[in-house]
């Protein structure tokens, strides 16, 4: 076990996040069991008090739990000066089993977390109260994802062990290497960069065709590409993005990038793709929501618009800060090729 | 533009000091009219009032206000719906003596984001209809009891409501007072405001332009 403030910080985030979360899941028994939309009794009205109020906490607790990524990412810098052979934060991943799983389950909450934003955000529009029971059904569902994402933190840091050497990003994204991240490595960088930057013109038009036109077969679609853009952008990272940041071919790190010999720019990169990917799924899960009937219809349709509108915004942002690095290698090198 | 329908209000529902506050009261003031909510003290004057202004939720029964239904209606649109339809003049003025005339006037406006000139604009044109234009800078607790009643009623009437909702207002006004409190009511009403008082003073009810008077007794409309 190691302990350093980050990952005391990190328990105590885990821990408080736990007991907010019991407290949101006692309401949400509550709400679930006794709502009656009909019911004009005292008992109701401090029950939608009580939604009122728990709602607002835990919409601000699941963007916590959004935001703890960079938590997280912060807490692996501070440990790799300590664990031997790590050097940065791949390396800090790789120093037992639950460091990478950890991670990956804590991007897939972050997603799940996001949708129950936005359902709360519709719910909060609605004048009769449409999703309220629902949203609350939604937060069991959350709960041993939740649950898990807790458990296998606590394991990663708990079994941290200063005295075993693990190995550094160079090793985990070699190209001549086994796994995942060698496997992505070794993509093949032109490829990538094809399917990556053949993506815009096609995320342009069908947000173009959207804000012309209401097409529930669209929104899904748009929503559908938004997740797989989101797939294509992390493997795109790792396969040619970071090397040109890294200017070297061999170097395909995607969390050194956010480093200050970097200038931050992974900072950037993520926080673009995160918020262009969030806002991605908007219309097709609005769109879903819309089945539910009620006044959805009204609310829904102004959110379609302009969330697809922003995340086209933070798409184009995205696109042209992963350009950045290439457009400027290709300036000092008069045209050269980094992979040849 | 008021709509009650066999609307009811308990308070403590199921317990020993239950009240029927309002009980099954069924109503209908169409736009541009004056009526007056007659009754003995306890009778649920303000009971009723607080329902159509949207401040409390009926236990049962219908109640549409400016062309919607309220009765069901989250907290938190009941307040947006009373913020854009509907002007209040609380019993006990609730304004707040430490503020000045024009803070206390402005107020509702504060949570509209509006600019401050635009405020001050409209503030400016209620004082001056009110005859208050030289209280601007006032302390409210430098004023005479009519002078806040002026100001309690030009706060009501700054977010433009269709409808003016007064309770007792001519309970701390003497004679005098109370006919001009009138004469400024039935010139609101001349705007094609929709006006409710609840009053058990004949000065009130008994003004030429009131359109229409509910007598109350234990909750109940018993006349109209
Ligand atoms: N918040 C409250 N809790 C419990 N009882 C109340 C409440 N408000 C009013 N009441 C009771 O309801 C009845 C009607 O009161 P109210 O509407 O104030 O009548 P009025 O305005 O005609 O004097 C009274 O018996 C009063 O005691
Ligand atoms: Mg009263």
């Amino acid at each position: 076990m190691i302990l350093n403030p980050w990952v005391i910080s990190m328990y105590v985030g885990i821990l408080g996040m736990a007991l907010l979360y019991s407290y949101a899941l006692t309401i949400s028994a509550q709400i679930v069991r006794y709502w009656d939309i009909n019911s004009m009794e005292e008992g109701q009205l401090i029950l939608e008090r009580k939604s009122y109020l728990s709602s607002t906490i835990i919409q601000y607790g699941l963007g916590i739990e959004i935001v703890s990524i960079v938590l997280f990412y912060m807490t692996l810098e501070s440990m790799a000066e300590v664990i031997p052979g790590a050097m940065c934060a791949t390396g800090a991943l790789k120093a037992n089993m639950y460091g990478f799983p950890a991670l990956f389950l804590k991007m897939a909450v972050a997603f799940v977390c996001a949708v129950w934003i936005i359902i709360h955000h519709v719910d909060t529009k609605l004048e009769d109260f449409h999703l309220t029971r629902f949203k609350y059904r939604c937060l069991f569902v959350l709960a041993p994802l939740l649950l898990c994402d807790f458990a296998l933190q606590f394991l990663y840091f708990l079994n941290l062990d200063p005295n075993v050497i693990t190995s550094c990003c160079g090793v985990v994204f070699e190209i001549e290497g086994e796994g995942f991240g060698s496997s992505v490595a070794s993509l093949p960088p032109e490829t990538m960069m094809l399917t990556f930057f053949i993506s815009i013109p096609i995320l342009l038009s069908m947000g173009y065709f959207l804000s012309t036109k209401k097409s529930p077969i669209g929104y899904y679609l748009y929503s559908l590409f938004g997740l797989i853009l989101f797939v294509i952008s992390i493997l795109g990272i790792i396969s040619f993005v970071a090397p040109y940041i890294y200017e070297m071919p061999t170097l395909h790190c995607p969390l050194n990038i956010m480093r200050r010999e970097y200038h931050y720019i992974g900072y950037l990169l993520y926080a673009f793709l995160f918020i262009a990917s969030f806002f991605s799924l908007v219309p097709g899960l609005s769109e879903f929501l819309k089945r539910k009937g009620g006044q959805i219809q009204n609310v829904v349709d102004d959110m379609q618009r302009k969330s697809i509108k922003i995340s086209i915004v933070f798409w184009v942002l995205f696109f042209a800060t992963s350009l950045l690095p290439i457009v400027l290698f290709e300036i000092r090198s008069e045209g050269g090729n980094l992979f040849s | 533009m008021i709509r009650v329908v066999k609307a009811s209000k308990t308070y403590n529902k199921g317990k020993p000091n239950q009240v029927d506050a309002v009980n099954e009261v069924t109503l209908h003031v169409a736009r541009g009219e004056m009526a007056v909510i007659h009754g003995a003290s306890g009778s649920g004057k303000t009971s009723l009032l607080t329902l159509i202004g949207c401040i409390s939720r009926p236990t049962s029964g219908e109640i549409h206000v400016a062309g919607k239904t309220i009765s069901r209606l989250p907290e938190k649109f009941m307040t947006m719906h009373r913020r854009e339809h509907i002007g209040i003049i609380f019993q006990q003025f609730n304004l707040i003596l430490d503020l000045s005339v024009e803070q206390n006037v402005g107020l509702p406006l504060f949570p509209l984001n509006m600019s401050k000139t635009l405020i001050s604009e409209r503030v400016d044109h209620l004082l001056a209809k009110m005859s208050l234009s030289k209280r601007r800078d006032f302390l409210v607790k430098q004023l005479s009891g009519g002078e806040q009643q002026r100001v309690a009623i030009a706060r009501a009437l700054i977010n433009n409501p269709e409808i003016l909702l007064a309770d007792e207002p001519t309970a701390h006004l003497d004679t005098a007072l109370t006919k001009e409190l009138m004469e400024t009511l039935a010139a609101i009403k001349k705007d094609a405001r929709t006006i409710v008082i609840a009053s058990h003073d004949p000065l009130v009810y008994n003004h030429p332009f009131v359109d229409r008077i509910f007598e109350m007794k234990d909750g109940k409309v018993v006349e109209e």
